[in-house]
């Protein structure tokens, strides 16, 4: 795989999907059955995307450089660059077509799908390596604290990350 | 017009400051673009956020190059994206080279164990925030609605995980069901009225 196939490959991850995160599910289902990538990649990235400031699309970023090294990050730096520049197109259609029902329905159902796939991915990240008692408790610990926008999400992994250490 | 050195600065300390996700992003912008510098005004940032959920890619990146057109025209959209952009992907990539230079010890591999599912948990209330403003939105249109937005998250969800249809399948068919759906709803809406 090349900087190229792997800018590819993002960018058309990016163009069928919204939000930082919708894009996890096409970009798992490419990369890793051809073996470009591993689960564990991906929640690495994924990881590396909570942790750091800015959008948490930039994950993409983090599995690029996992991937390729420097290259692979700057590849999936342009890929993602290029779709939200679309929004300048889509201000001066949507305000003459986004009253027409069928653009509003499948503009909602294309959301509902984004989602529907986001969760799907997720499950299959988390029981990949067979699922315990342990795995189940933090996930839902995680999602707990999350709902506090007060609670850093560093200090949320830092606590899974020590929990993951103690009990090994 | 606001000079794009400014509006170049106010992003790059939004980029710098914006941990955690986008929520605090967005009362960062809120705050430098419409409070601080007024070059937005208060119903143009509320549209432009909502119009920025249809656009492809990241929402957060979007509504950055449309208020930056907004202010400054081409220069501002280069302005505020070079801004919140630069300082986070530098950082993102510094993390990733600085966890490669440790994955292989093995304290950072039971570590690993247990940010698994943290990071799963935290995804997982990603797609619950994102899903419940279309779930409440079809509640509130009444019970037909409501199921069919339940159907078509659940049912993408299963076909995807059980692996019958690749994701662009999936999406595409759920875009064309919801074209659909809404073609004749609001056909079946008109003819009750009439």
């Amino acid at each position: 795989m090349t900087p190229f196939t792997l800018f590819l490959y993002m960018l058309r991850a990016s163009l069928l999907s919204t939000g930082g995160f919708g894009n996890v599910s096409s970009l798992h289902s490419d990369f890793v059955p051809r073996g470009w990538a591993t689960d564990s990649k991906f929640v690495e990235a994924l990881t590396v995307g909570q942790l750091s400031p800015g959008p948490n699309g930039l994950w993409v970023v983090s599995l690029g450089y996992l991937m390729l090294g420097p290259w692979g990050a700057f590849a999936a730096t342009i890929a993602i660059l290029l779709p939200p520049c679309l929004i300048i197109g889509v201000e001066k259609l949507y305000s003459k077509v986004q009253h027409h029902p069928a653009v509003e329905g499948c503009v909602r159902g294309l959301m509902l799908a984004v989602i529907g796939t986001v969760v799907a991915v997720l499950t299959k990240l988390l029981t990949a390596g067979g699922v315990d008692l342990a795995k189940i408790l933090l996930t839902i610990l995680a999602f707990g604290l999350g709902w506090f926008p007060k609670i850093p999400v560093v200090a949320i992994i830092a606590l899974c990350g020590t929990v993951g250490y103690l009990v090994r | 017009m606001i000079s794009s050195w400014i509006l170049l600065r106010g992003w790059f300390l939004i980029g710098i400051q914006s941990f955690g996700g986008g929520s605090t992003t967005l009362l960062l912008i809120r705050r430098f673009m419409v409070e601080r510098t007024k070059c937005i005004s208060e119903d143009q940032f509320t549209r432009d956020w909502a119009l920025c959920q249809m656009a492809p890619g990241i929402n957060l990146m979007a509504f950055a190059i449309l208020l930056g057109k907004q202010a400054a025209g081409f220069r501002g959209v280069l302005a505020c994206i070079v801004g919140l952009l630069f300082p986070s992907i530098l950082l993102t990539v510094a993390l990733t080279a600085a966890y490669v230079a440790i994955r292989d010890y093995p304290a950072v591999q039971f570590a690993l164990k247990g940010i698994l599912p943290g990071t799963v948990g935290l995804g997982l209330l990603t797609a619950f925030q994102m899903g419940r403003k279309p779930v409440e939105d079809a509640n509130k249109s009444g019970k037909w609605e409501l199921t069919f937005a339940v159907f078509l998250l659940v049912s993408s969800a299963l076909l995807l995980y059980q692996g019958s249809l690749s994701v662009t399948a999936v999406l595409i068919a759920a875009s064309v069901v919801g074209a659909i759906e809404g073609t004749v709803r609001s056909r079946m809406n008109r003819k009750a009225e009439a």
